[in-house]
């Protein structure tokens, strides 16, 4: 095992099944109040849909294009972070209540739901900040992670952060495909599974732009351009927060990537220390936790990822006790330390590491 | 009646509503316009409703359910059922359940009743039949099940029922009774023969004793001081000729299987209708049965996760952790007890989503592969 961990075999072993004592008893109490919390945010989410699009319709009255697009916003945030992201990832699915799903919830992006559950939850979830297998260390766009080559292309990695932050959901929709590479292959030589699924995120796009930027401004009549404005701005203000919250997940300084080597033989206190190191939290109100869908408490959704993400922030006060315990680090910070954190490791590494002064010339 | 005709409607209001509901959901994409609807106005779209709005005991652990449906529901026949949803501890559960009101109800225009009796460690019944109850909104299905008299009434009827199998014969009776009130007679010679444990448990006993017309036979356990049978002579001993009558027989397996044979010797199983209360699950938490792959027809006797007795009937069911945190490989089970290796709860729910690489079959089962 690697020097990613400072606990001896045993340690690990019981460090492994403290959290998963955590994880059984969270599992076991999903009940009915899990089901309240949903539905309500689900009503929230709906209200404000329906508000915030309806006031962009009346965008003449004063301050309605302002509400309108807040409310949109809003709606579109809930959405996709607490609603989309946990019921895709089996949160809720105890209740075997249909509309809680994970196979079938379609997420209001242009991101297919179905390749998402493989690049995220299958993916991400299970091979966490492992260099090469999981493709959110960066998106293949950034690098943020020493073991990744550097090459000229990656000195202005700042601005592509940035750009990434206000096209997310088009980054997101492109995510469970190798799009630099589909880019640059010949159509004749391309991965058929790779064609399916980008014939599949163009048809997902169209009807998301239909809905956003054809049909409803239209409807809208002499206030198209009202309207069209206002889903844009809405799309726009969700795009940068769920990346601002994803940043901040796992790619402040802190946050540790592993090696293809650590998945040989992983047990299961090896799993959930993957889980906890590559993970990094941030602290707030409580508005901002259901904003975020609860990953602000990116290591306890990593550590539980099927139990409902409105009861991390209980859980995480049992997960930094074993921390504690084990002497452990437990990343968290403000939001904008550990995003201004994320920041600095993506401006460092867009210049060649000093530690591995080998690579860039090899390469 | 009219809920189970077709609505025949003209094509082009058809096409237009086809082509009205496209647009709209374009327009709600990715979500289906009736999810809007439903949020929005829950007592028109959506699932059939209905409130508990009394619960009227009869005996421990067994009692009448008053529920008052919403406009959709439509009339039932008697001796139908409906399956009932409840979220009991924040999960989803359906039962079926005779209606063991008249179609032509005492009560409020949309009232149906049900009559439970709890099953010992069920996850439904003893909740149902618990006062509580009372004020608590369930989902129906439209009343269901062909368990219902011919539209012709023949001259002679003969019921059978045991336990709480009386429920969808006693609609009918009622139903009779109301139309002997209306006529001065039912229409038909009508014979009950009824098994129960003891006198106490006998449903409905003195509202039975009020129907002048009907040919009442009660068996209780306990007048007879051991457990009750039946068979060919025991049956002709109530009605001679029974093979003659147009018979309905409800109640525990053992009792049905014993009237099927009395029927078949005469060469009267053509006369005989059947509803069973059969439970998907005998109780087990350990153990296998088959499992079957609806989609690709295979079966398999295997005790190992799902996923794997998959893999080895050559079926390629998604998967990806394999450990039971990524979901890539959930699966509906259409029907069957699973347990969840996770939480080693058990699962004996129709139609919902399991994760294959964590759940053993512990009966027959059958999943949608
Ligand atoms: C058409 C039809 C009409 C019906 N009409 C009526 C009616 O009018 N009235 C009526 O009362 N019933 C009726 N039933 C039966 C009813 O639907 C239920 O199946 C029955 O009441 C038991 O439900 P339950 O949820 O309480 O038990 P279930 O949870 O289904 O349990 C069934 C059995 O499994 C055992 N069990 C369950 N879970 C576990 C576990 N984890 N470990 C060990 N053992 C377990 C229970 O002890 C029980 O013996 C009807 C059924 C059908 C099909
Ligand atoms: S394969 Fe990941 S949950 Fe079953």
């Amino acid at each position: 095992m690697k020097n990613d961990c400072q606990l001896n075999p045993a340690q690990l072993e019981a460090f492994g099944d403290e959290m998963y004592a955590i994880h059984q008893r969270a599992r076991a109490a999903r009940g009915a109040e899990d089901l309240a919390y949903i539905r309500g945010v689900m009503r929230t989410q709906l209200r404000c849909e329906v508000g915030g699009r309806a006031l962009l319709f009346a965008s003449f009255i004063p301050g309605a294009w302002v509400a309108g697009t807040a409310l949109l916003s809003l709606s579109k945030i809930l959405e996709n972070m607490e609603i989309g992201h946990n019921v895709m990832h089996g949160q809720y699915e105890f209740s075997g209540d249909p509309a809680l799903s994970s196979r079938s919830y379609e997420w209001d992006t242009t991101c297919p739901s179905e390749q998402w559950r493989h690049s995220h939850n299958y993916l991400h979830h299970t091979f966490t900040n492992v260099s090469g297998v999981d493709h959110d260390l960066g998106y293949r766009v950034l690098r943020v992670d020493d073991k990744q080559p550097w090459r000229w292309h990656r000195v202005p990695q700042l601005a592509y952060t940035a750009g990434l932050a206000a096209l997310f959901q088009w980054g997101i929709a492109g995510h469970d495909v190798d799009m630099p590479k589909y880019v640059t292959t010949p159509s004749a030589e391309r991965d058929p599974e790779d064609v399916r699924r980008v014939r599949e995120i163009k048809s997902k796009a169209w009807r998301q732009v239909r809905k956003d930027y054809l049909l409803f401004p239209l409807l809208a009549g002499p206030n198209a351009v009202a309207v069209f404005a206002g889903n844009l701005v809405a799309n726009l203000a969700r795009n940068l927060w769920s990346a601002a919250v994803i940043y901040c997940g796992h790619f402040p300084e802190q946050a540790q990537t592993f090696a293809p080597e650590t998945l040989e033989g992983e047990g299961r206190g090896h799993f959930y220390l993957r889980q906890l190191l590559g993970s990094a939290n941030f602290e707030g109100p409580r508005w901002l936790h259901v904003l975020s869908g609860h990953l602000s408490h990116q290591i306890e959704h990593h550590l539980f990822p099927d139990v409902p993400a409105w009861r991390y922030p209980a859980l995480s006060k049992e997960v930094r006790a074993v921390c504690e315990k084990y002497g452990l680090p437990y990343n968290t910070g403000t939001l904008s330390s550990q995003l201004f954190s994320a920041l600095r490791r993506i401006g460092r590494l867009s210049l060649p590491s000093v530690s591995e002064p080998a690579l860039a010339p090899a390469l | 009646m009219d809920s189970l005709e077709p609505v025949i409607a003209d094509p082009f209001v058809v096409s237009l509503r086809t082509a009205l509901g496209r647009a709209l959901g374009w327009l709600t994409y990715p979500r289906k316009p009736e999810e809007y609807l439903a949020a929005l106005a829950p007592r028109h779209f959506g699932p059939i409703r209905a409130e508990v709005v009394a619960l009227e005991p009869h005996f421990d652990g067994c009692a009448t359910l008053v529920l008052r449906t919403d406009r959709r529901f439509g009339k039932h026949r008697a001796g139908q059922f409906v399956s009932l949803t409840i979220e009991i501890d924040g999960v989803r559960r359906t039962r079926c359940f005779s209606i063991s009101s008249a179609p032509e109800g005492t009560r409020g225009p949309r009232d149906i009743e049900l009559t439970i009796k709890s099953t010992a460690r069920g996850a439904v019944t003893p909740r149902l039949v618990d006062p509580s109850i009372v004020g608590t909104t369930v989902e129906l299905s439209p009343p269901m099940g062909s368990f219902v008299l011919d539209a012709e009434l023949p001259p002679r009827l003969l019921f059978i029922t045991g336990g709480s199998g009386i429920t969808p014969v006693i609609s009918m009776l009622r139903s009779l009774d109301r139309k002997a009130i209306r006529e001065g007679a039912p229409g038909a010679k009508v014979t009950l023969l009824h098994f129960a444990r003891s006198e106490r448990e006998a449903l409905f006993l003195e509202e039975l004793r009020q129907m002048p017309w009907l040919d009442l036979h009660l068996v209780t356990e306990e007048a007879l001081g051991r457990a009750p049978s039946l068979d060919e002579a025991s049956l002709a001993a109530v009605v001679a000729d029974f093979e003659d009558t147009r018979a309905y027989a409800c109640g525990p397996a053992p009792l049905l299987r014993a009237i099927e044979r009395a029927f078949a010797s005469r060469r009267a199983s053509d006369a005989l209708t059947i509803e069973r209360f059969q439970s998907a699950f005998d109780g087990r938490s350990e153990g296998t049965g088959t499992v079957r792959f609806a989609r690709s027809n295979k079966t398999a006797n295997d005790s190992r996760t799902l996923l794997v007795v998959a893999e080895e009937q050559g079926l390629e069911p998604k998967s990806g952790c394999r450990m039971g945190i990524c979901g890539t490989c959930h699966c509906k089970k259409l029907s069957g007890a699973t347990r969840d290796l996770r939480t080693g709860e058990v699962s004996t729910e129709a139609n919902v989503d399991i994760a294959l690489c964590s759940t053993v079959a512990i009966g027959d089962v059958s999943i949608d592969l």
